[in-house]
Order: C-alpha cells, then sequence, then structure tokens
C-alpha cells in the first residue's frame, strides 16, 4: 500500500537520519516503529505523511511516487494522524473536530472510539486525555483515509486508556481494512502491532543503520526481548 | 458545488474562533471601527473640500481680459468679443464701456469735492455693460444685487445703483435718473455737452467689501456712487462725447469656469487672427479663485496625507496585531496541516475572520461617522459635510483592501514555512 524505495533523509548531510530505507507497508495491518527518542521515527511518518520530502528516494502510495502525486493531496486523501498531545483544535467542541475531514458522519466515529454522546458538543479542553486522543482518533476514522500514522498514541495516557487506544487502532486495520502505522517507544504497545520495525540509532556512525522489518512474529515479545538485549549491549559497548 | 461547502466549512470555522476567542475579536473589531472610521471621516472631509472647490470654480470664475492698448485700430467691437468668446468656448462674457457724467437730479455719496462744492462733487462713473452679473466687481462678490436686477444686453436706458445712493435719495426700484454731459475733459472737442440721458433703476446694489474713508476720494472713485447702466445706452453716450462707432473702451472680460484651461485660452486668443493684427494685451485672471480656493486645497493635501498616514499606521497595528495572534495559532495551523488542509486554506480561514470583523467594524463605523459628519464639518470649518453612499463604497473597498494586505503579510510566516515545520510545532 505505502512503501518506500532507497528513501533518504537528513536534516544535516553529515549525520544522515534515514539512508537507503526500503520498507512496505500493508493494508489491514497495525504497524509499530519502534527505537529511541530523537532517532527520527517521527521523521519518518512526517515522510510517509507527505510533511517532509525525501532528500533521495521515493515513497509510494499504491505504486505512485507521492511527491508527483502531491504533498498536499497525499495528506488530504490518503493518510491520516494521530499524535500523542492529540491535537485537537481548542476552540472546538468535540463534534466539530472530527467533522474537520470528516467524510462519513462525526458521530459514526464517535460511537467507534467508545466516547460517550453527552461529551459530543463539549468543548475538547474539558475533556480528560484518554477521552481527547478518543477524540482525535474518530477524526483520523472519519476522515475515511486508507492510512494512519500515529505518533506515540498513548504516550500520555494510563495504562487503561492505551490498552483501549491500541484495541481501536487494531480494529481500524482489522476490520476496516486500514493501514495503521504507529511510533512507539513502548515495548508494551508495540507488544500489540501485527509487525514490529525497529529503527536501530545507536550504529549509525558505523553506517549500519536503518529500518528492519521484524514480520509477522510468533510470539511479539521474543522481538521485544531481542530488542532489549541489543540495547544492553549497544548501552555495555 | 464542492468550493460552496468548502467555503462554507471554512465561514463556519471563522465564526466559531471568533464567537469563542472574544477578547481578540473585540480586540481586532474596533481597531477595524477605529480604521474604517478615519478612512470614512478621511474620504467624507475630501469629499467635501472638493465640492467645495467646485462650487467655487463655479462661483469664482477665472477670467481673460482683453484691453485695446493701441491705436483706433485695435478696437474691440460687439462682434470681435463674441467671436473671441466663441473661440475659447467662454462660460460667459462681458465687455464694459466707461464714462463720467454727472447726476443731475441726486445727491452722490459725499467725497473731497463736496465739502469744496466743485462741480465734480456731483460727477460719477458710469460702466456701461453688455451683462452686468458678469461684471468682475459682481462675480467677485465686492458687490452683490440686494434688490431688482442685473442688466442684460436687450436693456434700454436701464440702471443699477448703489443701496446707500438709494437710500440717501430716496430712490427706489422703477424710480428715475438723469445724467448729463458736463466734464470737457472726458469729451472729444466737447461733443455732446449738456446731452442728458435718463435711466430707469432696474436693479440696487449692495457694496459687500468695507470701503475706507471716503472723504479724500473722488465721488467718482467711491464704490456707492458707481452707477452701471445697460450697453446701448453706454454705447450711445461714448458715440455723442467720443464721436467714434461702438467698441468696449474699458476692454472685455471672458469668463472660464475651469481657471485650469485659462492658459490655454490666453493663449489661442493670442493666435487668433483679430489679436495678432491688432495691439491687444490678453492676460488671464484666477487670482480671486486661488485666494479662496488655497485654504481648501490645503484642506486637501492635509487630508490626503491623513488618509494614507491612517491607513499606515492602522495597516501595520493590523499586521503587528495579527503577526502575534498568528503566532499563537502556529500549533492549530500545524494540526490543520497534518490533517490535509492547505496553507491556502489556512490563509483563507484568517481572511474569512478578519473581514467578518472588518464588516462588523465598518457597519458600526458608518453610523458613527454619519453623525460626527456635522462636528467634523466645524472642526475643519469646511461647512456641511456629507457622508455619501459613494463615500461608505470607497471607503469600505479602501479598509477591505487593507485587510486583505494586512492579513497576507501577518500569514507570511505561516506561507513561507514548509508544512513539516508548522506540524513540528504539535509533534
Amino acid at each position: 500500500m505505502i512503501q518506500t524505495e532507497n528513501l533518504t533523509f537528513y536534516y544535516n548531510e553529515s549525520r544522515k537520519i534515514l539512508e537507503d530505507v526500503n520498507i512496505t507497508f500493508e493494508k489491514g495491518n497495525l504497524y509499530a516503529i519502534l527505537g529511541a527518542s530523537g532517532c527520527g521515527k517521527s521523521t519518518m511518518l512526517s515522510l510517509l505523511g507527505g510533511l517532509l520530502l525525501p532528500k533521495s528516494g521515493k515513497i509510494l502510495y499504491e505504486g505512485e511516487n507521492i511527491s508527483e502525486y502531491g504533498l498536499d493531496r497525499h495528506r488530504q486523501d490518503h493518510v491520516a494522524f494521530i499524535f500523542q498531545g492529540y491535537n485537537l483544535i481548542e476552540y472546538m467542541t468535540v463534534e466539530e473536530n472530527v467533522e474537520l475531514t470528516a467524510k462519513q458522519p462525526p458521530q459514526t466515529a464517535l460511537q467507534k472510539v467508545g466516547l460517550e454522546k453527552e461529551l459530543w458538543k463539549q468543548n475538547v479542553l474539558k475533556l480528560s486525555g484518554g477521552q481527547q486522543q478518543r477524540v482525535a482518533i474518530a477524526r483520523a476514522l472519519a476522515s475515511d483515509k486508507p492510512v494512519l500514522l500515529a505518533d506515540e498514541p498513548t504516550g500520555n495516557l494510563d495504562e487503561d486508556s492505551a490498552q483501549a487506544i491500541l484495541d481501536i487502532l487494531r480494529k481500524s486495520a482489522h476490520e476496516e481494512g486500514r493501514c495503521v502505522i504507529m511510533v512507539t517507544h513502548s515495548l508494551a504497545l508495540a507488544a500489540g502491532a501485527d509487525e514490529i520495525c525497529r529503527y536501530a540509532d545507536a550504529k549509525f556512525q558505523h553506517g549500519d543503520y536503518g529500518l528492519s522489518l521484524f514480520t509477522k512474529p510468533e510470539n511479539p515479545w521474543e522481538t521485544i526481548s531481542v530488542i532489549q538485549e541489543e540495547k544492553a549491549g549497544e548501552i555495555n559497548a | 458545488m464542492k468550493l460552496m461547502h468548502d467555503m462554507q466549512k471554512k465561514s463556519a470555522r471563522a465564526f466559531a474562533y471568533l464567537v469563542r476567542r472574544r477578547r481578540k475579536t473585540v480586540t481586532l473589531a474596533i481597531i477595524f471601527l477605529v480604521l474604517s472610521f478615519s478612512v470614512l471621516s478621511g474620504i467624507m472631509i475630501f469629499h467635501s473640500v472638493e465640492a467645495s472647490l467646485k462650487e467655487l470654480r463655479e462661483q469664482f470664475y477665472g477670467y481673460v481680459a482683453v484691453n485695446a492698448v493701441g491705436d483706433d485700430n485695435s478696437r474691440i467691437t460687439q462682434d470681435l468679443a463674441a467671436r473671441a468668446a466663441k473661440e475659447i468656448n467662454a462660460d460667459g462674457w462681458t465687455g464694459t464701456t466707461t464714462c463720467y457724467l454727472s447726476v443731475d437730479d441726486i445727491s452722490l455719496i459725499p467725497g473731497r469735492f463736496t465739502p469744496l462744492e466743485e462741480p465734480a462733487m456731483s460727477l460719477t462713473r458710469l460702466y456701461s455693460c453688455r451683462d452686468s452679473s458678469l461684471a468682475r466687481d459682481f462675480t467677485f462678490g465686492i458687490l452683490s444685487i440686494c434688490q431688482g436686477r442685473h442688466l442684460v444686453s436687450e436693456d434700454r436706458k436701464r440702471a443699477l445703483i448703489s443701496e446707500n445712493l438709494a437710500e440717501i435719495n430716496e430712490l427706489h426700484i422703477g424710480d428715475r435718473i438723469t445724467c448729463v454731459v458736463t466734464d470737457d475733459i472726458t469729451t472729444h472737442a466737447n461733443a455732446g455737452l449738456g446731452s442728458k440721458y435718463e435711466f430707469e433703476i432696474t436693479g440696487i446694489y449692495r457694496v459687500e467689501s468695507k470701503q475706507g474713508d471716503s472723504t479724500n476720494r473722488a465721488e467718482c472713485d467711491i464704490l456707492d456712487n458707481v452707477i452701471y447702466v445697460d450697453e446701448y445706452t453706454g454705447f450711445d453716450i461714448e458715440k455723442n462725447i467720443w464721436c467714434k462707432p461702438e467698441f468696449y473702451t474699458n476692454g472685455l472680460t471672458l469668463w472660464l469656469k475651469d481657471p485650469a484651461q485659462l492658459e490655454k485660452a490666453v493663449q489661442t486668443l493670442k493666435n487668433t487672427q483679430e489679436f495678432t493684427q491688432g495691439d491687444y494685451h490678453i492676460e488671464s485672471n484666477s487670482a480671486e479663485y486661488d485666494h479662496s480656493a488655497a485654504p481648501m486645497r490645503q484642506t486637501e493635501q492635509i487630508m490626503f496625507i491623513f488618509l494614507i498616514v491612517i491607513s499606515g499606521i492602522g495597516a501595520i497595528f493590523l499586521i503587528v496585531t495579527l503577526s502575534m495572534w498568528n503566532k499563537e495559532r502556529m500549533p492549530e495551523n500545524g494540526i490543520l496541516l497534518s490533517l490535509g488542509f492547505q496553507k491556502k486554506d489556512i490563509f483563507l480561514q484568517l481572511l474569512f475572520e478578519n473581514s467578518i470583523l472588518f464588516l462588523v467594524g465598518f457597519t458600526a463605523a458608518v453610523p458613527l461617522a454619519f453623525f460626527c459628519s456635522h462636528f467634523l464639518g466645524s472642526l475643519i470649518s469646511i461647512g456641511k459635510i456629507t457622508l455619501f453612499p459613494g463615500n461608505i463604497l470607497l471607503a469600505g473597498i479602501i479598509v477591505w483592501i487593507l485587510c486583505v494586505l494586512t492579513t497576507l503579510l501577518s500569514a507570511v510566516r505561516i506561507m513561507k514555512k514548509a508544512p513539516a515545520e508548522i506540524v513540528n510545532v504539535i509533534i
């Protein structure tokens, strides 16, 4: 559905963040991109979402280069973002926020994320963090876009709320056939993903870096332990 | 259809923002109110000054004076005068002939000869005019008709006298006065001496400008003693005492409503065959108009500068305020961009918001300007200032253009940034 071809990106040429990354994300799956804070996970999402232009290489959506398609149009037609900070428009109500890009009635999306009806007309600032994130997800779902890009979607939430959000994202991928790509540094959250991608920035200086895809691990916890061991090794080294 | 839907959504978001950010809304609406009021007032005054100048132009013509300075070959006849008027498309013209006659049955306002009881105490000046309303003293408001009517070219043996002269002699419209040729100095070889001319008074004029002490002046030089008579009789007297055919001894005055055309008219006349052949002095004079128009022109210039300055200050104030608020709204813009909105959508929403506030401020400014128009008029001594629909439209266009420009300039920060830079604010 969405893939990168030799994708390279840097802010400063001497310190490349992504180099020759080739990766494919399919619809109906929930992906988790793991990596330490500040290593460039969010940059990857920005590139996939058409907020940044690759320095070289391509990002293809359904085989079409999104640069040629138009980044604005790509964001408008293909991808929806969900952020750690919810990023709702503060002066709007729940419904108005969801309506911003809604292609289906906002009520349907709000019901999907389980937000109580009596909250719909309220200003979003009156909601709890978990409720606000549900509104943000409802907004993404209502936009009916095939790709959801979630940047630390549960970063500010307690465990129960985080689990509920993860369930919504999984349902969105599995039941509605979306491609959900979630950036997180939470191993527990990543464990709920169908596939985990690891961004190993520790080997940056040696040129051995990039995204590696762990396809459908039998037991996600094994994958996680591998990463943890690697991290421990890097720290020891 | 999609465009309408988009516009509807943008305006709904703009309304939501304005309703829920009341302090900013009120502040910006007040700025637009003050700006609109200033621009409206400026335009109102500017327009009123223009109207007053136009009125003044119609009231105070500029004129081209033609005088024969040479020998008898250079005469301004009625025919030549009419052709000259046609040549320069004059708005009106009159020729004048002057002669000095004694009044027979009335007393003049006393001058320096009355105490001496000399014959000159009865001698006065007769101006014969084709159209007395176009005589310079009447046109420039030194004299004004207060009873009766002006002299016209069809009149025969008719006269205008001054209010003071009428008063001391208890004369009224329809009464008659007699003038006699007595002065041999003002005649040719004593021709016509003793001839009497009777005039019916058709109008009484008032001397509007203050006259100084008259006791040191000859009676004939006192404005109140001047008698305006019809052209026909004037020529008759002239023929009698100078034995010459009809012509304007005192020259010709050609009036033009637009003083700007005077120089061109002078050149045209100077190049006209009749005037190149004789010896004529042709000059223009718009001094009266220029004198009266000068303070208005100054007001006009001040208002123009005021308009520019107020628009500039208003624009700077708006740009600074809007830029500050746009900076605060950067996260909102980041959210919108991440949702697939384009920068032009963000700009259009800002424009919607500011246009709504412009409409609110401007709508409030119109009645305010209307009620203040009288006060503004007396403040700058222009008189009546009126708010015309055209003024409202022009002011509306100016302030809205300012609104669009300031919105655009204040949004430069957003427009220049890459979407990712803006979205980074919220990540």
